[in-house]
């Protein structure tokens, strides 16, 4: 049995990043324009680096309460939690309440979970990698910790699931691609939740290596800006709990929306910067919506990835531009947020759903003067506009050339 | 339709040729982008030439990703050297695919997936879905692993019957619609699954595999998808490939039948 392409339903979403613990707090942070940005914690701290970040204490979360880990004796790596699992686990459970899902009914069951990550994927203790290197006898636990911690594997242990699971490590499109491929399996019946989405940590190797491509800004990030000039890093997790629909009614949820669409691309043309015109993402587009039987015109809002450099935000707009989608309202939220990395796609998703039900949003934070370069204008700081159209997409666009494409809808209450 | 395995190969480190076409792209590449690189390009460099480019994907998976790479970047932070933008950008776990996108011209889906049990397994059964539901005509599957220092001496630290360093390597197939082809075995079934574990047990390698009734015990990363793609490319094969393994951390059933005209 296979479920109709239009027929997967959102019936929960989680968010915890800077703007806030929760969906409806971040998206409140966005309303009245306002960014938590500010100096790195001393965790991720480098006299060297000078860029603000978007914290969202990750490093002090614990497991959310209604999630529980069964005691293993034989496998104490897994009582450990590291920060990207945590802000991942936090959404998570926001997610299943507002889906009305209660994590021990769960067991056993088919629910197919993918994240998207960066940091979460990479050993990245310095601490540990210069004893080691120093020759220092050390414990080990720290690098059995790092594989024990696979995002999906240890989401399904936790909720003691069945069903299909990966990891997606596609850098900063992770989030969204992890969402898309959730559909694709509830498309196929391979699972009746699906729980897609993306977390990342804030970490020192990737303040440094943004640094080092000369990609962050030294104020709080201005995406669309005409002065922009670079990201800002921060951390988050955003996650969408999917269901077919027959799987929702039958349990009376009530679904907050859809995930019409879903495309991806590849640029095929450089390692880091995306192609000038935004091909691959005119491709990804063209894709979701070809995939959600949705016409350019029925969209009304876009949430780009909009990370505030100047290749990307260019790239963006022409993309969005080349694939007649100049009617829309196009905001980036990561005035608000920063650059979450692999939780970017998730955290953007949910945000995207926000604002569609909502009938609503405001503009970019950080952006006063839209780049005159753009074909057509982003809503800036301070604007809001009414969303009539209950369609909008969130995208993402990463190193590697990859671009990727949700097309969701809302159900307004 | 159904879906095609049309060609595979696979490589170590210590076999790995690059041929001079493609050692100018790859002057400043890593380990791990040149060992998919070169395992791609020795074998399907003429057929990715053709093809709806915009219908062609790939999807890597991978268990440790660059991890020496990786560690080349944290050298420079603990050392509080400037990051190198280069090795940074091969640090980031797409890096490869992000190589064999623009060098192959694959302007479709390109994922990269990470999974420390059965990283190939879950990338074809991610693959199949995506020729099956017909959102492409072909794609690349890879696992790509290049290990590092580090994740060895951890192996011998922690007391394990250690044998030898895994040793890097690529295993790639090539997935086709058979829309699009006509030759290639049939990619019946592919079922995976991991659990999460304790990290030793992904460290204490253990694969039992069982091939069309023959068992052996596998015990590297990438030793499940290498065996199983040198029995595609035996000379007289059988007509079915019936493949488990079953291991502490999960469970993969592979079913193919032949078709003998894939290209070996």
């Amino acid at each position: 049995m296979t479920h109709n392409k239009s027929d997967i339903v959102i019936t929960g979403m989680g968010c915890c990043c800077s703007a806030g613990p929760n969906a409806r707090q971040s998206w409140q942070t966005i309303l009245e324009h306002r960014a938590n940005c500010g100096a790195a914690p001393v965790e991720v701290h480098s006299d060297k680096l000078d860029s603000p970040v978007f914290d969202a204490n990750g490093r002090s979360l614990v497991l959310p309460p209604p999630l529980t880990m069964g005691r293993d004796e034989d496998h104490p790596d897994l009582a450990r939690l590291n920060p990207t699992l945590l802000l991942a686990l936090e959404a998570l459970a926001e997610g299943l309440k507002q889906a009305g899902l209660v994590p021990e009914e769960l067991a056993g069951k088919r629910v197919g979970v993918a994240l998207g990550t960066t940091i979460g994927c990479i050993f990245h203790d310095n601490r540990f990698y210069v004893d080691w290197k120093e020759g220092k006898q050390q414990d080990p636990a720290s690098i059995l910790n790092y594989l024990s911690t696979n995002l999906a594997t240890r989401f399904q242990q936790i909720l003691a699931v069945n069903g299909p699971h990966c990891v997606v490590t596609n850098a900063c499109a992770s989030g969204t691609d992890s969402i898309g491929l959730v559909k694709q399996w509830l498309e196929q019946d391979l699972c009746d939740i699906g729980i897609g989405g993306g977390s990342d940590e804030l970490a020192l190797i990737a303040r440094h290596g943004f640094a080092g491509l000369m990609l962050t800004s030294k104020t709080p990030c201005r995406p669309f800006d005409v002065n922009r000039d670079g990201l800002n890093l921060g951390e988050g997790a955003g996650i969408l709990v999917m269901e077919s629909r027959d799987h929702a009614d039958s349990r009376n949820a009530q679904p907050l929306g859809r995930v019409r669409g879903f495309g991806n691309g590849n640029d095929a043309y450089h390692p880091t910067a995306p192609h000038p015109e935004g091909l691959g993402l005119q491709h990804a587009l063209t894709s979701a919506m070809a995939d959600g039987e949705v016409e350019a015109a029925e969209i009304g809002f876009i949430n780009a990835h909009g990370t505030g450099t100047r290749a990307n935000d260019s790239a963006e707009m022409a993309g969005l531009h080349g694939t007649g989608l100049d009617h829309c309202t196009v905001v980036s939220t990561k005035g608000a947020t920063g650059h979450t990395l692999g939780g970017a796609g998730g955290i953007e998703a949910v945000l995207t759903l926000m604002a569609l039900r909502e009938g609503q949003t405001s503009g970019t934070i950080g952006c006063r003067e839209p780049d005159p370069a753009f074909a057509f204008s982003p809503l800036t700081q301070g604007e809001s506009v009414t969303l009539d159209k209950s369609m909008g997409i969130s995208q993402s666009l990463a190193f590697g050339g990859g671009n990727s494409v949700l097309v969701l809808e809302a159900y307004r209450s | 339709m159904s879906c095609l395995v049309t060609g595979v190969n696979a490589t170590r480190l210590d076999e790995l040729v690059i041929s001079p076409t493609l050692e100018g792209q790859l002057r400043r590449a890593d380990e791990f982008i040149r060992l998919a690189m070169g395992c791609v390009h020795e074998k399907f460099a003429e057929t990715l030439a053709t093809g709806d480019e915009l219908r062609s994907g790939l999807i890597v998976g991978t268990a440790f990703g660059p991890m020496q790479t990786n560690f080349e970047v944290l050298d420079l932070v603990v050392s509080g050297q400037q990051s190198s933008p280069t090795l940074f950008s091969h640090s980031v776990y797409n890096g490869a695919a992000g190589y064999l996108a623009r060098s192959f011209s694959l302007k479709a889906m390109s994922i990269t997936l990470t999974d420390f049990g059965f990283p190939f397994f879950h990338a074809l059964q991610q693959a199949k879905m995506a020729i099956d539901s017909n959102i492409l005509d072909r794609c690349l599957v890879l696992q790509v692993d290049s290990y590092s220092t580090l994740l060895d001496d951890i192996r011998k630290q922690c007391g394990l019957e250690y044998e030898r360093p895994w040793l890097p390597g690529c295993v790639c197939w090539l997935l086709e619609s058979s829309d699009c082809s006509d030759s290639g075995w049939s990619l019946d079934k592919i079922e995976a699954q991991t659990i999460a574990l304790g990290g030793e047990k992904y460290l204490d390698r253990r694969d039992t595999v069982r091939l069309n009734g023959d068992e052996q015990l596998l015990t590297d990363p990438l030793g499940s998808a290498q065996l199983l793609t040198g029995q595609l490319l035996v000379p007289d094969p059988q007509d079915e490939i019936e493949f488990t393994l079953t291991a502490p951390y999960g469970d993969v059933a592979v079913t193919l039948s032949s078709n003998p005209q894939l290209q070996g």
